[in-house]
């Protein structure tokens, strides 16, 4: 067509472009300064890029406020919306802008951003303020999935440790790229009312020959579940539910799914990082995840649309008995008499202990690469996830990171939030992360559609997960993982 | 003679300073395996891209998703908004403000429609659903979760959204229109209908083909709405081609493969709109 | 004799099509008064079942938009910058376009055409693809953050659609109107004002509004083209979906302050889109 034509007309201004792109580049090379951690001189503003509630926004900007009283400098935070976050961050650091000094990234994003951070490593050894820094004060668990990486091989796993001692991770080969500031695990929200009801503890007794109480496992959460799924009105229609799913197509789902891969043992990718979410225990996780809401309808019906805010609807309503949700969910005071109560998400009885893997991924705080300030920018992160910080973050419901932060929040006034800190803390130090993959989106998609095909009833669930590990090979060569 | 030009020169100064750098950008990246994420580190790879694309099956079920979504919702919208502009071009009491009013719809946030549609069709606790329980007794379906409804939700949104546009500037065309050819009519004695096909529809035929060509358009990039209702699912039941784009661009932040598929979609709107224009300008030639 | 006896049946179908009128609004505005109502609501009583219709309004959530401390707290001077950048880019759109759509429409070019369909295909481009080389493009001219590196793509974008609707419209309209005009010496300027300009003003209007309301409600580039003082409002209202869940009433009071200046302009443009027919044709 015509157009094509002028396509071929016009082709030598491709020249200029290119010349425009690369000369883009040799500018921010000259603005920049050689990284010298002593060399630079205190800054007037440090701007850091950061999420809003999911992340803790609202602590954070007060935690800078004190460090702007305390230093001087300026501190700007620019809040963008969750949902929209990673294209922000990616775009400033694909043009090797120096506008951020401070960037909040999320853990999946690691592997994909990691040449455009500053590895602190050296900064922790130098630290002026080693009582501020406390690398062992961290939830190691936490720590290691949010911030250690080895940068030509984000893939591999950091070494195991109760305790996080820097030595180790560098003569591992890794470095440190982040600070944890907020964490999130997969908990669930109950409705103690109705677990301490008089009636309902004695009608369960009579059925199930057991008291009434938290179910650790899958299978004690199932019978619990399908006890409270009842109709309590007397009009023919049930409305109340035991438990909640997020089964939309979404990242929700894989994650959902995920939880239950785990706690069965499973897991998505082996050593060689070839998947092996469609063993024996990926189908059944599947199917269990499958069979509550098709099967045994302890879900309401529209779970199959649901992600985060419409489980936090369905909980506050007073419309299910249990809900699982990566925050402290809260009643409607309209409901009658109800009260919020939180336990870890149910696990699965190996001898005498339960084995679980609620999903968990944080944010961390990490120095911008390109950044005109880094040491100053390091000392403020050290600062925000400092353990006298973290300590005035609860206040704000942040989901700290630091044990001595969980040990304050035991002297919280509000028995629901302590509770719900108590069940946190716990969940932490179980939780499974993401595969640390770069292209970690693609291959959450492949399974999400999986999943959903699966639960619309267009496959059976062998048939879902055997396409998506096919698929997800295919990506994982077309990344480079292996021939 | 060197008027023409000068009236031309600003809007093209601007459409072309903000084309310039995106077209060629796109189309040196189409043709490599560049990631924006890692700027130092690309090969050219030809025609890969393209090839790629013609076996992806997240592609091709998009692009065969994104022609239905396209086809129905620009019809119904055209339709219904002739009608709408008919019958708002009518001289009723408080017309003025009920047209304004008609235009809220396509005011309002993209990201607040998505939401707010999600919430009333919600199946445990929407509006809908509830209502149609209380007053008529029945389950309401699970609109946005169910394989057969998903779709023809998501086009009824864009219809519910889009109908506007088309009523406005077709009721501006409405308003532009010059007497004397009605007033002939009626002195010939012709019914509303006759009127209507012979004297009102050819010469609105300008706008209607620029309506119908800017909201096929449109739609083909339709995103946010979509995106927020339902992310593509279930499944891949309402994975548009603009929602495949902006995920590889995005989400999987392969650049390159990102302009292939802009190509590629560029093309296929280009030869569609082509072949609208060829008929307009066959119209109007008569 | 014909007219008197088809007057009833002329009412009946009158009342019939303003039955109809009405309930299109209906239909067409149950939404937008869902989400004006949720926003007076507290957020509890914005997700209760059976839906509150009769409720105590708050104003906590307008009060909550503006005194947030994270970025949405300066909701105000986000919607100072939309309407900057808005208007700025329509008036630019409708002007531009008006100027170049009269060219096409009234000069002969040799690819006048061609030229007309790539000014409509530089709207096809899919926005996720512009946007990786439009940051770089505004970066290299250090112009991330102002309100010029949204202007010009919004402009840009307006005028695929300013140029092809306003053409539309100024070859409905003869050119013998402007050529006797000119006989009886006017020039060319002030026969188009004079005469053109006034017989498409519903077509103005209408390009206007919707030109208003592409810029206003444009999320992507506003998005990733500003960081601090260009940052308009679309981007906050998308702020509070969070992972925790939408925070109903903060978004909704922000989508219903978004909508009212649109709303605003356009019911003063609203006097023009009817002129044409009051003006008539000029003999």
């Amino acid at each position: 067509m015509r157009k094509r034509l002028n396509l071929a007309f016009l082709s030598l201004l491709l020249i200029p472009s290119l010349i425009i792109g690369g000369c883009q580049d040799r500018n921010a090379a000259e603005k920049q300064q050689p990284a010298d951690s002593t060399g630079e001189s205190k800054p007037q503003v440090l701007k850091v890029l950061y999420a809003t509630v999911e992340a803790g926004s609202e602590a954070i900007i007060d935690a800078a406020k004190k460090y702007e009283q305390q230093t001087g400098i300026k501190i700007e935070i620019d809040t963008f919306p969750y949902n929209n976050l990673q294209e922000k961050v990616f775009s400033e650091l694909a043009q090797k802008s120096d506008y951020y000094d401070l960037l909040a990234v999320d853990t999946p994003w690691m592997p994909k951003i990691i040449q455009h951070l500053e590895p602190l490593t050296s900064y922790m050894k130098n630290t002026k303020s080693p009582d501020v820094l406390r690398l062992d004060d961290f939830i190691a668990k936490v720590f290691l999935d949010t911030s250690v990486f080895q940068k030509d091989a984000p893939h591999r796993q950091p070494p195991q440790m109760d305790v996080i001692a820097l030595d180790r991770i560098t003569s591992a080969g890794f470095d440190v790229w982040s600070l944890p500031i907020q964490s999130n695990v997969l908990t669930v929200s109950y409705r103690k009312d109705l677990f301490n009801d008089p009636k309902y503890k004695e009608e369960f007794r009579k059925q199930f020959n057991r008291d009434l109480e938290i179910p650790q496992t899958m299978d004690e959460y199932l019978e619990v579940a399908k006890f409270f799924t009842r109709d309590t009105n007397g009009d023919g229609k049930i409305d109340l539910y035991g438990t909640t799913l997020m089964a939309k197509k979404h990242e929700a789902n894989f994650v959902d799914f995920k939880s239950f891969l785990s706690t069965f043992g499973g897991k998505v990718f082996d050593d060689n990082l070839k998947p092996v979410f469609n063993d024996e225990k990926g189908v059944k996780a599947l199917e269990t995840y499958g069979s509550w809401i098709l099967q045994h309808k302890v879900t309401p019906p529209g779970v199959l649309t649901y992600t985060w805010d419409e489980v936090a609807t369905v909980f506050g309503s007073g419309q299910v008995a249990m809900a699982m949700n990566y925050h402290n969910m809260k009643l409607d005071p309209k409901v009658q008499g109800g009260q919020a109560g939180y336990f870890m998400f149910p696990g699965v009885k190996e001898g005498d202990k339960i084995v679980r893997g609620p999903h968990f991924g944080s944010w961390g705080i990490a120095v911008n690469k390109y950044s005109k300030n880094k040491q100053a920018a390091y000392e403020l992160a050290e600062f925000l996830a400092s353990p006298e910080s973290q300590k005035g973050y609860l206040q704000f419901n942040q989901h700290v990171t630091r044990i001595s932060a969980y040990e304050a929040s035991r002297s919280i006034a509000d028995p629901g939030v302590r509770e719900y800190y108590q069940v946190l803390g716990e969940s932490l130090k179980v939780g499974v992360g993401r595969p640390r993959i770069t292209n970690y989106d693609q291959v959450s998609e492949a399974v999400q559609i999986a999943i959903s095909e699966y639960l619309s009833g267009k496959k059976d669930a062998k048939t879902a997960l055997d396409e998506a590990a096919k698929q997800v090979e295919t990506l994982m060569r077309q990344a480079g993982y292996y021939k | 003679m060197k008027t023409k030009y000068a009236l031309l020169a600003p809007a093209l100064t601007v459409l072309v300073f903000m084309t310039v750098v995106p077209f060629f950008f796109s189309l040196a990246t189409s043709l490599t395996d560049y990631k924006a994420t890692e700027p130092d580190r690309w090969r050219f790879v030809g025609f890969a891209n393209f090839y790629r694309a013609l076996t992806d099956r997240d592609v091709l079920t998009s692009l065969w998703n994104t022609v239905l979504y396209v086809g129905s919702a620009v019809t119904l919208e055209f339709f219904l908004g002739m009608a709408v502009a008919l019958l708002f071009s009518r001289n009723m009491r408080g017309i003025r403000t009920i047209r304004i009013l008609l235009l809220l719809p396509m005011m309002t946030t993209p990201v607040a429609v998505g939401l707010m549609w999600r919430w009333l069709l919600n199946t445990d606790f929407g509006i809908v659903n509830y209502y149609l329980n209380t007053w008529l007794g029945m389950n309401g379906p699970n609109w946005l979760g169910d394989e057969s409804l998903a779709m023809p939700v998501v086009v009824l949104v864009d219809v519910w959204q889009w109908t506007p546009f088309m009523a406005l500037a077709l009721l501006a065309g409405l308003q532009s229109l010059p007497e004397e050819p009605f007033e002939a009519a009626k002195i010939d004695g012709a019914s509303s209908w006759q009127t209507f096909r012979h004297v009102t529809l050819p010469q609105l035929r300008s706008v209607i083909l620029v309506v119908w060509l800017i909201r096929m358009i449109d739609a083909f990039k339709s995103f946010d709405v979509v995106w927020t209702l339902t992310n593509g699912g279930p499944g891949l039941r309402t994975e548009l081609f603009s929602l495949r784009i902006y995920r590889v661009a995005f989400k999987y932040w392969e650049t390159g493969y990102a302009s292939a598929l802009s190509w590629i979609f560029l093309i296929i709107i280009l030869l569609v709109a082509s072949q609208f224009i060829r008929f307009l300008y066959r119209e109007t030639a008569k | 004799m014909g007219k008197t006896t088809r007057k009833p049946l002329r009412s009946i179908l009158n009342i019939f099509l303003d039955i109809l009128t009405y309930a299109i609004l209906i239909v067409s505005l149950f939404p937008i008064v869902w989400m004006v109502l949720t926003s007076v609501k507290t957020s509890w009583d914005a997700q209760a079942l059976p839906p509150i219709w009769i409720f105590v309004p708050t104003i906590e959530n307008y009060v909550s938009l503006f005194s947030s401390r994270s970025t949405s707290g300066r909701f105000g001077e986000l919607l100072v910058n939309s309407v900057l950048v808005a208007s700025v880019s329509t008036a630019l759109s409708v002007l531009f376009g008006a100027l170049a759509a009269y060219a096409l429409s009234r000069f002969p070019f040799k690819r006048g055409k061609d030229l007309a369909v790539w000014i409509l295909s530089t709207r096809m481009f899919p926005p996720a693809a512009t946007l990786v080389p439009v940051f770089m493009m505004m970066n290299a001219l250090d112009l991330i953050d102002t309100y010029a590196a949204l202007i010009i793509p919004y402009t840009a974008f307006n005028l695929s659609f300013a140029v092809w609707m306003l053409k539309g419209f100024f070859e409905e309209i003869p050119t013998d109107l402007e050529e006797s005009a000119m006989v009886d010496g006017c020039s060319r300027l002030s026969a188009v004002f004079r005469i053109t300009m006034p017989l498409i003003a519903p077509g103005l209007a209408a390009t206007a509004i919707i030109c208003l309301m592409f810029s206003w409600n444009e999320f992507m580039f506003a998005l990733v083209l500003s960081r601090n003082d260009a940052v308009t409002a679309p981007v906050i209202a998308n702020q509070f979906v969070t992972m925790y869940g939408v925070q109903w009433g903060e978004l909704t009071a922000a989508s219903t302050l978004m909508t009212a200046p649109v709303l605003l302009f356009a019911i003063f443009v609203r006097k023009y889109m009817i002129q044409g027919l009051t003006m008539g044709s000029v003999k």
